[in-house]
């Protein structure tokens, strides 16, 4: 009987038991930009960067990928470090302010940004890889510049795309902040 | 058979033949038949009518009770040319119904306003009825009724005399009404010019005859009744046939014995109606007189005396005539009224003791202040009646006598008594000095006009301080208030320590969402994976294929 007890004790203790949770990954945009930007030589105008309109389905913390042409896959293992909208803005504003000559970006939160005529609004449809070894980045922007008569100087589409090497998500993540870096050459581009 | 030669032998028989039997049995036949006939047809009468219309002879039949007992069997004119002789067979058994007082009537279609009769006889023809009570002699010649009876022969019932010298009048036929059922009929109707009242012959059907007794009331209850009086308006109807028609409805007064059955052909009055039927249980009354000041219009024979509301008489008579040595027509004399005090209606007998009781007791109640006045009994019609009442403060007075009448005290009526006081009022009035009045209230209306004005100018003068306290109030208030919203908003503003502290909170809690969405969108789809292990999702990286593998 006392045996039979014991028995049925470890056998209650060993339902009780749970495997092993997988570990998570967490990832961020802007490991790769500059530290501190490099102030340009000849300063002619301050664009704000507002903040980034991003489509709904990329406002979750997990890492998204496309999967079978129009289905979602999220990651249960693999998270995003900080707000996306956030990492977007600031690896935006690190790049274009390392890259630009003449301009200078601001944050929409910096206390210079009250008061400035010009500013940028910049909305990401597409941030993801997809299931066929694919990084895709797309988009519009709008450089407004309330010193004109109508407020809008310029609209502009971008998409990237980038084929992956390696597998996994942190080969995707590298390759997404690569397509921030073109992006924002296109914008210099533009607004210089 | 052999033939020898031989003559025959002839015998002659004397007996009938046998075909002669049946002749005679005809005879007899017939003759049974003529003697069956004969033995078995009855008396053959004669009846004299007005005219023979829907007679003919040979079809129309007599008939007693719907039952055919006679059939009509010639139409001649009588020898004076004036009515028509019918001649009728009789059945053989209505021997006995020959009676004198048997009654015959021609029946045709008769409308009239107590009912439509012998409507069968538009499909059945004219016939004649006939009624009998099996009383008188016998009789062969009858003279016909020239409409159908009331009341035919032999109805067991009472026959009662009714008399009115009203105005209203009766006709044959119309109903006598027990409860609103019909129990009777005015049977016909004699006047007699000696006595210039109307007699009405009456018949009361069996069993309501019984009812009928000494102390039986006929009152009128033709049509709907109507009576203004001193108690108000009433309006009282009886059957509806008697909407229509006349009729007279009997009874004995509440409060009077039932008395005994009466015998045939009793006379009885018929009243103007159940109330003056009703005044008919007080036969006795002690009788006085009051002596009006005012005016008697309104005031009716009949019209009630009440003793604190409570009746206890009528008035008997307005001014009677008898008065020689009362000039009315002279200036300030009084109008005597006759009234009547019942015994009956104050517990007394009726009948001479009580009448003496009655005199005795009003001559005391005089003495100590019983008074009699007019009052008004319907302000819609001004009816009025007589009130008897004491009045402790009237002054001490003894009963006079007016005629053979004692004489009650009488006091002016209620209206006077109004008038009266109106008028001294009025005097009152007319002694003001009415332009003394009038001069000190004008000044103490400019007095109180100037002291308006003067309240006016206080009141704008408190106004225009109150307004200016408000002004300085409020100012300062005001700057207070914004001083503070002022220190608020610096509290609020971007870089203070409140704001900073809310920015860390909110983001705090960003950052708390962010973690808990995962694990969240994990309950949403299974929310029993905290307790059970969920069941391996596939985990797809970028650049490979779907695999079950878990982690790196």
């Amino acid at each position: 009987m006392k045996r039979l007890s014991v028995l049925i004790l470890l056998f209650t203790l060993a339902a009780c038991s749970t495997s092993k949770a997988p570990m998570k990954q967490f990832y961020m945009l802007n490991s790769h930009t500059p530290l501190i930007s490099a102030s340009p030589k000849e300063v002619k105008r301050v664009v704000v960067v507002d903040r980034i309109l991003l489509a709904d389905y990329l406002k979750r913390p997990n890492l998204v990928m496309q999967i079978e042409g129009n289905q979602l896959y999220y990651s249960d293992i693999d998270l995003w470090a900080e707000n996306l909208q956030t990492g977007i803005h600031n690896t935006l504003l690190a790049w274009l302010n390392d890259k630009a000559t003449e301009t200078r970006f601001i944050a929409y939160d910096s206390p210079d940004a009250t008061g400035n005529l010009e500013s940028l609004v910049i909305s990401i449809k597409r941030f993801m890889p997809t299931d066929q070894g694919q990084v895709i980045t797309s988009g519009q922007y709008w450089h407004v510049n309330k010193a004109q008569t109508d407020g809008l100087t310029s609209q502009e589409s971008f998409a990237f795309t980038s084929e992956l090497s390696q597998q996994g998500y942190s080969h995707s993540v590298t390759l997404l902040a690569e397509q921030l870096l073109k992006l924002s050459h296109q914008i210099i581009n533009d607004i210089e | 058979m052999a033939n020898n030669g031989e003559p025959a032998d002839i015998k002659h028989v004397k007996s009938i033949s046998k075909i002669w039997l049946v002749p005679f049995i005809a005879v007899c036949m017939g003759g049974w038949m003529f003697y069956h006939q004969w033995s078995n047809q009855g008396p053959l009468i004669s009846i004299v009518f007005e005219n023979a219309s829907g007679l003919e002879a040979g079809k129309t039949k007599i008939k007693m009770h719907n039952v055919d007992v006679g059939e009509v069997k010639s139409i001649e004119l009588t020898e004076d040319l004036q009515k028509v002789l019918v001649t009728a067979r009789m059945s053989a058994n209505s021997e006995g119904l020959l009676r004198e007082n048997t009654e015959f009537w021609s029946v045709n279609p008769r409308i009239s306003l107590n009912g439509i009769s012998g409507l069968n006889t538009l499909v059945s023809g004219t016939y004649i009825n006939m009624s009998t009570n099996l009383e008188g002699r016998s009789s062969r010649d009858f003279v016909a009724v020239s409409a159908p009876p009331i009341t035919p022969s032999g109805t067991p019932g009472l026959h009662v005399t009714l008399n009115s010298n009203a105005e209203f009048a009766f006709k044959e036929g119309d109903p006598v009404i027990y409860k609103g059922l019909k129990v009777g009929e005015f049977e016909s109707i004699y006047f007699n010019f000696d006595e210039r009242v109307v007699y009405y012959n009456t018949f009361i059907q069996a069993p309501y005859h019984k009812l009928i007794t000494t102390n039986t009331k006929f009152w009128n209850t033709s049509g709907v009744e109507m009576d203004i009086g001193a108690n108000g308006f009433k309006v009282k109807s009886s059957s509806i046939e008697t909407l229509i028609t006349n009729g007279v409805a009997f009874g004995v007064p509440e409060g009077m014995p039932q008395g005994e059955r009466v015998n045939e052909r009793s006379y009885f009055s018929i009243h103007e109606s159940y109330e003056s039927a009703a005044e008919e249980r007080y036969k006795e009354s002690a009788k006085f007189v009051i002596l009006v000041d005012d005016t008697v219009r309104g005031l009716r024979i009949g019209a009630p005396v009440e003793y604190r509301g409570i009746k206890v008489g009528k008035v008997l008579e307005i001014n009677p005539p008898n008065g020689k040595q009362h000039k009315w027509l002279d200036s300030g004399v009084a109008i005597p009224v006759v009234i009547g005090i019942q015994p009956g209606r104050v517990e007394q007998t009726d009948d001479a003791a009580g009448i003496e009781f009655i005199n005795q007791q009003i001559k005391i109640w005089v003495e100590n202040g019983f008074r009699a006045s007019l009052q008004t009994g319907n302000l819609l019609t001004g009816a009025l009646f007589v009130n008897l009442e004491q009045y402790p403060n009237a002054p001490v007075a003894q009963m006079e006598q007016f005629q053979q009448y004692s004489v009650i005290p009488s006091i002016s009526n209620e209206f006077s008594q109004i008038t009266e006081k109106v008028s001294a009022i009025l005097d009152n009035i007319n002694d003001m000095d009415l332009v003394q009045m009038s001069s000190a209230a004008n000044q103490m209306m400019a007095d109180i006009s100037a002291s308006a004005n003067s309240m006016n100018t206080t009141a704008d003068d408190f106004a225009e301080t109150l307004k200016e306290m408000d002004e300085q109030q409020v100012s300062v208030k005001l700057a207070a208030a914004l001083s503070g919203i002022a220190e608020l908003t610096r509290g609020f503003s971007s870089g203070s320590k409140t704001n900073n502290e809310i920015n860390d909170t909110l983001e705090t809690l960003q950052h708390r969402l962010r973690e808990l969405q995962p694990l969240l969108l994990e309950l949403n789809q299974a929310p029993n994976s905290l307790i059970f292990d969920k069941s391996p999702k596939p985990y797809l990286q970028p650049g490979s294929q779907p695999n079950t593998q878990q982690g790196n």
